[in-house]
């Protein structure tokens, strides 16, 4: 085996590092869980338990249905984005991504008010949920690979005769190839891990894998069938994603999309009208709901619920006014967005740069984790992980964050590892010929070619650190909820005043993200 | 050129972000030691954490669950008596509070906890997870003081889970309100009534043990883990049209009638006091009449206790927090904040309870062990029949 040049050390020990950090807040407290609570006993009882199968084709189907739908949807869309600019194009997207972070048990009422009595708890209720939550990440992944497409050789393919179906089945379809089979995977992940939606729009008679690790564990404390299955499930959906990763082709290099055409022809307005109609279509109707529901008092119309979060309301559970809540998630959102992004920029350079293979294959497979296993696991380990000296971190004011960083950093690589696989070699070779330290080559050539997709994957950090809800919820905290945690604990308080007012949270944590996500886009472009 | 100026800014931001952040938590933990985070204390006028200048004797923890509240300035009573600074910790609904104890026996979430109902007890206390008390227990209501007889544990609050009603909707219908589980069978209320899931819904739970309870009324409490009547109540509730929804905030805020969401399930399993709950937070609240009323043959009684865990390192600390909990103090403020009644017979009870709340001569019960015992299993028959 050839060894590593000399001036690639460096990155090897970066590599270390981070695989250092990802086994302490990762494979540390799935251990710990495991290790303590696993009797393979019950192994053979949980896997041979009619409801569980039961539970394991459902959570199986749903999401493979789901992926199709948002895939059906999300690709024409995300071809009319590529290709044109046109007004409000910023707007669409942003509203299409705000549903990905909102709490599920807000989007699920709103889903269950909105829905026909007989469409209640139905499999088709469930999959509209997933595309609703999806299909503005699918698009904006897709988009994101749209845009790394060199469009010379389009040009190319059409100067020279092509028709644009051809030029679109043997240019860009390859092109995409690779982040299609990674979006999907991811889709499918989260779907089939499904939880809040599954819980209100299924339900007491549908579930998913993860509800059932979460019943075991808290509603029974059969911490060692939840914990089968914990392992079940991120065997199959890790092989599912390293799977999706291994067959996805090397994505193209090239010059990046300058930038997109404007709406000439009436066919452009067309598929224009008809991608914004579809967006809006499946996006703004349950946010509508949301909408409406947060301006109707007992009176009619009012913005008394807005209102009300300025003041401690009695009885509302929480510890400070809404507004605080407010406070609480933007500070923790800015820590998990910088962490993330740290992180992910040491990972995409480490994929990238490092010539060990075990270095590279470990890694992969730690940043794969996150998405193959539940909060609810996770949430867990680290509960039995970091309880004692010297990990005593449990209720330290890093915990939650870190975690949540660790849990998003799937969906920021997915957006920043192909960017950077793309950055030009041969400028960096000669960069490191002319004497430049790996330092300052790292610094001067690939970090530029990462600023777009840095942009993005900051604005997804950004909302993913504002509204999840899984581990924050679960992890014990010292008092000050984020908007997640007091938008399901008001909702879940009697009295219609607190319920309204859990909807008024709801709609500004939905304009948040949508703001974070405009503005990662515009300094993108 | 330009460009990297404008990365190198990027980091350089995020570098101060990271460094405040990170001065920020460490004055966090240092002011912890104290008694408090700064920002709750500082920005909150709800704080549940108690100021750090009244800690004189260092700071104890309450572990309990996400619902928990109390008026502004009752916890820093204890703090300004005592000298001790209370730090609470909401650590999910009682379920998953419990759970999560048992997990973290050898390092203890707190000191003290504040919340485990009569369908946990007998796990929490087969678990050890507390400590036997000394505090004083004169005050407390003898009845559910007899549920704990080894004082691991104290009752503070109780409250019952009965079936509600929506009073017009009833009207508009011609017909009277139920009272009883067998009245719910009957024809005149098919596709009228909403229940929880007990897997998912403590309502639902309670309500589930009220069947048993109500099907084993004429036996002795060790039978009824071998009766299974109650299943023959559910297979007419099921044939009758009810409706099985996740949690309360669906069942009573969606599908009930009288509830924000209008829907159209007449009748849900709710509390004896969500009947104030719905004056007070209503359309009015000086209201001299509840919009709802409650089936009261329905009720199950569902009793919380407080303890002092086991491995605490302020044993002493703890104690007084306990007895401080079981006090007037807490004891009244709680009941408009949380919806219970409470333990203590000394405590007066709110005008809203006394105007507007059910309060059932004999409500349903079943012993903690055998909750214990069974929960699960009831909990899958359950599944079977109605899912």
């Amino acid at each position: 085996m050839q060894r590593a040049p000399n001036n690639l050390r460096w990155i090897d020990g970066v590599g270390l590092a981070l695989l250092c950090f990802l086994g302490l807040f990762l494979a540390w407290p799935l251990g710990r869980l495991f290790g303590r609570a696993l009797r393979w006993r019950g192994f053979h009882e949980v896997i041979t338990d009619d409801r569980i199968l039961a539970v394991a084709w459902f959570s199986l189907w749903q999401a493979l249905v789901s992926v199709a739908a948002v895939l059906v949807i999300g690709l024409p869309c995300a071809a009319t984005f590529a290709h044109f600019e046109f007004r409000g194009r910023g707007l669409i997207l942003a509203v299409a991504s705000a549903p990905f972070t909102l709490p599920t048990v807000v989007v699920g009422s709103a889903f269950l008010a909105l829905a026909p009595d007989r469409y209640r708890h139905t499999a088709g209720l469930i999959i509209c949920a997933h595309i609703f939550f999806n299909l503005g990440y699918t698009m904006r992944s897709l988009l994101a690979a749209w845009e790394r497409i060199d469009p010379t050789v389009q040009e190319a393919a059409a100067t020279l005769g092509a028709p644009p179906t051809r030029v679109f089945m043997s240019v860009t379809l390859p092109a995409l190839r690779a982040a299609i089979t990674e979006t999907a995977a991811v889709v499918f992940a989260l779907c089939f891990t499904s939880f809040g939606v599954v819980l209100i729009l299924g339900g007491a008679r549908r579930s998913t894998v993860d509800v059932e690790i979460y019943r075991q564990a808290l509603d029974f404390g059969r911490f060692d069938r939840s914990s089968i299955l914990a392992i079940g499930q991120l065997l199959f959906l890790g092989t599912v994603l390293l799977a999706a990763r291994r067959n996805a082709a090397p994505p193209v290099t090239g010059a990046q999309r300058t930038a997109s055409r404007r709406v000439h022809q009436f066919k452009d307005r067309v598929a224009v009208t008809i991608t914004t109609l579809l967006v809006l279509g499946v996006t703004v109707s349950p946010l509508m709901e949301l909408i409406r529901r947060s301006l109707i008092g007992l009176h009619g119309l009012t913005l008394d619920h807005y209102r009300s979060l300025a003041h401690v309301t009695r009885g509302s559970g929480l510890v400070g006014t809404p507004l605080q809540a407010v406070t609480v998630s933007l500070r923790s959102a800015v820590i998990v967005m910088t962490l993330t992004i740290l992180l992910s920029t040491l990972i995409a350079t480490t994929l990238a740069r490092s010539e060990r293979a075990v270095i590279q294959r470990l890694l992969r497979i730690a940043v794969t984790i996150p998405l193959a296993t539940s909060p609810v696991t996770l949430g867990l380990g680290v509960i039995i992980g970091f309880s004692k000296a010297p990990l005593a971190w449990r209720t330290s004011w890093f915990m939650i964050p870190v975690v949540q960083s660790v849990v998003c950093l799937p969906f920021v690589l997915a957006i920043v590892v192909p960017a950077f696989a793309s950055s030009p070699a041969r400028t960096r070779e000669a960069a490191a010929t002319l004497g430049g330290s790996p330092w300052r080559t790292w610094w001067s050539v690939d970090l530029p070619t990462l600023r777009r997709s840095l942009a993005v994957a900051t604005g997804t950090a950004f909302a993913v650190g504002l509204g999840e809800f899984g581990a924050a919820s679960l992890l014990a905290r010292p008092a000050g909820e984020t908007l997640p945690v007091a938008i399901a604990r008001l909702a879940s308080r009697p009295g219609a005043a607190l319920v309204g007012q859990s909807y008024a949270l709801a709609v500004i944590l939905a304009v948040l993200t949508g703001v974070a996500t405009v503005a990662s886009i515009a300094r993108a472009r | 050129m330009k460009r990297q100026n404008r990365l190198a800014r990027y980091f350089l931001l995020s570098a101060l972000i990271v460094a405040t952040t990170a001065g920020c938590g460490k004055s966090k933990t240092a002011s912890t030691e104290a008694a408090t985070s700064p920002e709750t204390a500082a920005a909150s006028d709800n704080a549940v954490d108690t100021s750090a200048a009244l800690a004189t004797k260092g700071t104890i923890t309450l572990v309990t669950y996400d619902s928990f509240a109390l008026s502004k300035g009752v916890l820093e009573q204890f703090t300004k008596l005592t000298g001790i600074g209370v730090k609470v910790l909401t650590a999910g609904d009682t379920g998953e509070m419990v759970n999560k104890s048992i997990l973290t026996k050898d390092a203890p979430l707190g000191d003290v906890m504040w919340g485990v109902d009569n369908t946990f007890l007998g796990r929490a206390i087969d678990e050890k997870l507390f400590t036997p008390t000394t505090v004083d227990t004169s005050p407390l209501d003898p009845a559910l003081l007899a549920l704990v007889p080894g004082r691991e544990l104290l009752p503070v609050d109780y409250g019952d889970v009965c079936v509600n009603y929506d009073k017009a909707a009833l009207a508009k219908l011609g017909v009277q309100p139920p009272s009883t589980f067998a009245d719910l069978t009957k024809p005149e209320y098919k596709n009228l009534l909403v229940v929880e899931n007990p897997a998912t819904s403590a309502p639902g739970l309670a309500f589930l043990l009220g069947s048993v309870a109500a099907a084993n009324a004429d036996k002795p409490a060790a039978a009824a883990a071998k009766n299974t009547s109650w299943k023959s109540t559910w297979e007419a509730l099921k044939s009758n049209g009810a409706l099985v929804v996740s949690g309360w905030t669906e069942a009573y805020e969606t599908n009930f009638s009288a509830g924000t969401g209008k829907g159209d399930r007449p009748l849900v399993v709710s509390y004896a006091s969500s009947p104030p709950a719905a004056v007070l937070f209503g359309p009015d609240p000086k209201a001299t009449e509840a919009p709802t009323g409650v089936a009261e043959g329905t009720c199950f009684r569902s009793i919380e206790f407080a303890g002092v865990l086991n491995g605490t390192k302020h044993p002493t600390e703890a104690a007084s927090l306990l007895t401080f909990l079981v006090g007037s103090a807490v004891q009244e403020d709680m009941q408009l904040n949380m919806f219970v009644f409470p333990a203590n017979t000394a405590a007066k009870l709110a005008d809203a309870f006394v105007k507007f709340a059910a309060r059932p001569k004999s409500p349903l019960a079943i012993e903690p062990g055998i909750i214990a015992a069974n929960r699960d299993r009831w909990i899958d028959q359950w599944s079977k029949i109605m899912l």
